[in-house]
């Protein structure tokens, strides 16, 4: 029996996407990304990952901050927790601002990044659940370019994204409020410790008539309850069109079990999570009728 | 043992230093972050040493290849398990356990060698169920009652027949005639209670730097007991060997957690820095604290208990088995005489039985953490007596109140009478304020609501019939008016160093600033046996310090009867100044050269200190979440020294108190950890604290400690747990009998049925 070979790790901190790009080439399977260093660094300590090659993408300005443009804001992928929280977008969006909160501790939130967040794809993280019902896109470089891909598409498996071992992920894009549509969003969790892992996490963004009466449009997204960050497309088909009361919201949460397939774990029993589920949706969809509801 | 009961009049002076809100003396050099811990120290020539450690819970260690780590670049010396001093066999007895470590020029070096040494175990059948432990066909752990250099060991009496293996201790007591008392009994309720294994989660890990002068070890790290973790180290790395334990400037947190040496901590460093001759530095990282430190003792009660239709208790027996782990090292001792003795210093209990073990098995280690024993059995009995009163359809406070001890009252546990006894003013005081602070109707729609209370007590030291606690300080006081103190206390965030120098002040008349403590030097040569350890320092190490400072005071009235030509009694201390008839004159102006006084205290009882703790819980009966919503901490802590100290020690004790009774546990599966590490362990923050938390100081006065002082740290922890489980009891209807109980066992509870019905 043996612990496994002792090996030397080279760190590399390029300056630009394109440097990035070519240290991935180079060096292929051996190397990992690090940003935050928030889900790395522990899979490492716990031997569960191995890497020769650590290429720190953090210092490379174009891959940091936020803006709004041509009716989308792009969120460089070495943004981390703190700063979007702290920008306009999670004023626009309460369920990053809800999400974002709610991620493990301040240490935590000053060092995690977005990008980190979605190429780590753990189905458990937050912040997944929480662009995936804002419709977001990610934008993807490598060596044989840029490319784009909506977010769902993006992710493929456990832990697994699309990501070429030569890609990297560059930024998020997210489509702004449309002038005049009622827009609200939520996220909701629930954890055995406040920051703690979600034993169940639930995203919605709603879009309501003028009058707030009738769901025009619905996006849910659930963390920690399958192989990866899930849209609950039977609770959304049911709710479109229906009206924002309490019986209608009830009667569809319980379709979630139609998309999500959680597993027995640490945070809980997998028909634990089920009804968490559907708990969470209500509370979660309330949450986000209330938010639009409340700025009237 | 030396009169300290103090004449009504003196303790009536006003409360200056002493009682006062002192600020803690370390305060800003820790908030700006000048001070320097264990794990901050380096020294001149100095390896990092790291650990390869057992993968398997228990196996035959066959071959250790150190080829590869020796030669990887910066080793200085790589050794197998065989070459370590101290008691290590060919056998691996628990995941964590050593198999070779590696000393090297770097931290990083160390831990990459590590990982390249190769070795061979054949996995054993193992140990993991307290129930089984000891059964005839049981895996062997170790024979019974082992050689094996521990600070508390005495022989096995009266081995029960269904514990044949795997023995570490046994107690056995009886009072009266339990028989007879549950045939008296109108209502017998009996359960079964299992403790979680919660550890510490020091912030600042387990670390040490161990170098050789000669034949002696010198450890520098922070140890709450000195003499027994030297006791320990010497008998494992052989007696030809003196050890000495030095203090780094200052401490991360004990809990209970750095009273002792641990197994795989100093003899691997001592080890690596003979082999070497140069100084070895080990510092655990979070997994290793998790696996190769130690834990609560998870311990099993089975308790019987019958009362009278009016609320008597009749008759109570206490079934227990606590796992130590894999080595002994006398802690499980503790639990189960803890176990056994504080039943009867609670309640008037004519009728009396108590049977315990303790086993080994090869789940990680456990030993000391805040309330040994105390805190898992006050959880079991005042959870179960609190079920029994609702059973028999009495009021929970009332079946308390008929049955609690009282000052005067002469304990089975040595047959002396309580000298102080707050708790009947505790349950008062702190039911008045509970009644005042409470939130009393749910926060959300749908919520359910409750409250509970508990009752708790500690004794304070070490004393007791037949062994006498003992403490010396040194005090010196310069020309310039500065003092500085010796004491066997070690500051490890406790606060000792703030409440001597409160006590130097009120006793000397001087401002406390210019009081300093010193860090504990062992060859100040101060005669004390334990240390800070059993929420003694500031009742018998305080009161060395306290006679010290009057040996002071006098001398230093002399000299000022000497200087001014005054009548000594007309003379007055106060703030450095001293008056008398009329004139004044600064200290520093009459001390021409260093005074020195030495002061000695002891004792041979170990008061207790009492407390009565009231929970208010809400919880979400969709998710089965909880939400502590008030806490009132109601505690005879004899006289406060320094209320806001004292209110803090509660603070984190209650902290403590929720981690058990609702969220952490190190989770193991069959020996093999499943959460050791802080992303998964849910150690919990201010955020799961109560929302309204409220501490009633009820002092007293315990007349063998200074100014009526009694301990706090320990004797704050175990009303904590029970008091929020009987309020979930409330809530919920449900009585909960393993902890922590989480969110899901909350709502299947509620699902399945039951509710509010069972409430009386």
């Amino acid at each position: 029996m043996s612990g496994g070979p002792a090996s030397e790790v080279t760190y590399e901190r390029p300056r630009t996407i394109d440097e990035a790009v070519s240290l991935l080439e180079r060096h292929g399977p051996d190397a990992k990304l690090l940003a935050g260093g928030q889900s790395l660094m522990l899979l490492l300590r716990q031997g569960l990952v191995d890497a020769n090659v650590l290429i720190d993408v953090s210092q490379i300005d174009a891959l940091r901050g936020t803006n709004r443009r041509k009716g989308e804001y792009t969120i460089g992928a070495a943004t981390t927790y703190r700063e979007l929280i702290e920008d306009s977008i999670a004023t626009d969006y309460r369920v990053l601002e809800d999400a974002i909160a709610d991620i493990g501790d301040r240490q935590v939130r000053n060092l995690g990044t977005v990008g980190g967040a979605l190429a780590h794809a753990d189905p458990s993280l937050d912040l997944p659940p929480a662009l995936l019902v804002l419709d977001a896109q990610v934008e993807i470089a490598g060596t044989d370019g840029k490319r784009s891909v909506a977010l769902e598409s993006f992710f493929e498996g456990y832990m697994s994204t699309m990501l070429e071992r030569d890609e990297l992920l560059v930024a998020v894009t997210v489509p702004e409020p449309f002038d005049g549509v009622r827009v609200g969003s939520a996220y909701r969790k629930l954890s055995s410790v406040k920051g703690g892992w979600a034993t169940v996490g639930v995203a919605a963004a709603v879009q309501l008539s003028t009058d707030g009466s009738v769901f025009e449009g619905i996006q849910l997204a659930l963390a920690a309850v399958g192989e990866t960050t899930v849209r609950a497309r039977a609770v959304e088909d049911s709710l479109i069109g229906e009206p924002t009361d309490d019986e209608s919201i009830a009667d569809a949460a319980g379709m979630v079990i139609e998309d999500i397939d959680p597993i027995d774990d640490l945070s809980g029993s997998a028909t634990y999570k089920q009804d968490m589920a559907t708990t969470l949706v209500m509370r979660t969809v309330d949450g986000a009728v209330e938010g639009i509801m409340g700025d009237a | 043992m030396r009169a300290r009961v103090r004449q009504k009049a003196e303790r009536d002076r006003p409360r200056t230093a002493v009682g006062g809100r002192v600020r803690r003396r370390d305060s800003v050099e820790k908030l700006t972050g000048e001070v320097r811990y264990s794990s901050d120290l380096e020294v001149d020539d100095m390896l990092y040493a790291a650990v390869c450690r057992s993968n398997v819970p228990h196996g035959t260690l066959h071959s250790v290849d150190l080829d590869d780590a020796r030669s990887y670049p910066g080793v200085a010396k790589a050794v197998g398990r065989s070459d370590l001093l101290g008691p290590f066999d060919d056998r691996v007895r628990h995941y964590g356990d050593v198999i070779a470590a590696v000393a090297a020029d770097d931290a990083a070096s160390a831990a990459a060698a590590v990982r390249a040494i190769d070795y061979d175990i054949e996995p054993l059948d193992a140990v993991h169920d307290l129930e089984k432990a000891t059964v005839t066909d049981a895996p062997l752990v170790h024979g019974n009652n082992p050689k094996f250099s521990q600070p508390i060991r005495h022989d096995l009496a009266n081995e029960h027949p269904r514990h044949s293996r795997n023995v570490d201790d046994y107690h056995r007591r009886e009072v009266g005639d339990v028989q007879a008392g549950f045939a008296a009994a109108d209502v017998i309720h009996e359960d079964t209670y299992l403790s979680p294994r919660v550890n510490h989660c020091n912030l600042e890990t387990h670390n040490c730097i161990a170098e050789w002068e000669g034949d002696t070890l010198i450890v520098t790290e922070t140890i709450g007991n000195v003499t027994h973790a030297e006791h320990q180290l010497g008998g494992w790395i052989g007696e030809e060997n003196d050890i000495e334990i030095r203090m780094p400037p200052a401490a991360g947190s004990s809990f209970g957690g750095r009273s002792l040496a641990k197994l795989s901590l100093e003899p691997v460093a001592g080890t690596l820095a003979r082999e070497t001759g140069r100084p070895v530095k080990l510092w655990f990282d979070r997994g290793e604290e998790f696996t190769a430190a130690d834990s609560r003792h998870v311990t099993r009660y089975l308790i019987r208990a019958g009362i009278t239709s009016d609320g008597q208790l009749m008759a109570l027996d206490l079934d227990v088995v606590t796992d130590t782990g894999p080595y002994p090292n006398g802690v499980g001792h503790i639990v189960l005489s803890n176990s056994r003795d504080r039943p009867l210093e609670l309640y008037k209990l004519d009728n009396f039985r108590f049977e315990g073990v303790s086993v080994f098995t090869n789940n990680t280690p456990a030993g000391e953490y805040r309330g040994i024993g105390v805190t898992q059995l006050t959880w079991a009995l005042e959870s179960h007596l609190d079920e029994l009163a609702r059973k028999a359809g009495l009021d929970p406070v009332d079946l308390r109140e008929r049955n609690l001890v009282e000052t005067g009252y002469e304990r089975p546990v040595d047959g002396r009478p309580i000298e102080s006894c707050g708790v009947r003013e505790c349950l008062e005081r702190g039911l008045d304020r509970f009644e005042a602070v409470k939130r009393g109707h749910p926060n959300h729609e749908g919520s359910l609501r409750g409250w509970g209370m508990a009752a708790g007590v500690h004794t304070t030291g070490a004393g007791a019939a037949g062994n006498t606690d003992s403490s010396e300080a040194r005090i010196s006081l310069r020309p310039d008016g500065s003092v500085r103190v010796a004491t066997a206390a070690v500051e490890m965030g406790q606060g000792s160093s703030t409440v001597l120098a409160q006590i130097v002040a009120q006793e000397v008349g001087l401002p406390v600033e210019r009081i300093r403590v010193d860090r504990f030097r062992r060859d100040e040569g101060l005669s004390d046996p334990y240390g800070s350890v059993a929420s003694r320092s500031t009742y018998i190490i305080g009161a060395a310090v306290q006679d010290a400072a009057q040996r002071l005071a006098a001398t230093l009235r002399a000299q000022v009867t000497d200087e001014l030509g005054v009548a000594e009694e007309t003379i007055e201390i106060e703030q450095g100044v001293a008056s008398g008839s009329g004139v004044s004159i600064d200290i520093e102006d009459v001390v021409n050269e260093e005074i020195h006084v030495r002061g000695r205290a002891e004792t041979a009882v170990s008061p207790p200190s009492y407390g009565v703790h009231i929970a208010e819980v809400e919880v979400d009966p969709s998710t089965g979440q909880v939400d502590l919503v008030t806490y009132v901490a109601a505690q005879d802590i004899g006289f406060a020294v320094n209320p806001s100290m004292v209110e803090a020690q509660l603070e984190g004790a209650v902290l403590h108190g929720i981690e058990f009774a609702l969220n952490s546990e190190l989770r193991l599966s069959d020996g093999f950890p499943e959460n050791a590490n802080l992303a998964d362990y849910p150690a919990i923050s201010p955020w799961e604290m109560p929302d309204t938390l409220v501490c009633e100081l009820i002092e007293a006065h315990e007349p063998s400690g200074p100014y009526g002082a009694k301990g706090v740290g320990t004797p704050a922890m175990p009303p904590i747990a029970p008091a929020i489980h009987n309020a979930l009891r409330d809530a919920t209807g449900h009585r909960f009998t393993n902890a922590p109980v989480g969110a899901e066992t909350i709502y299947r509870a509620l699902q399945t049925g039951g509710g509010r019905e069972g409430v009386v």
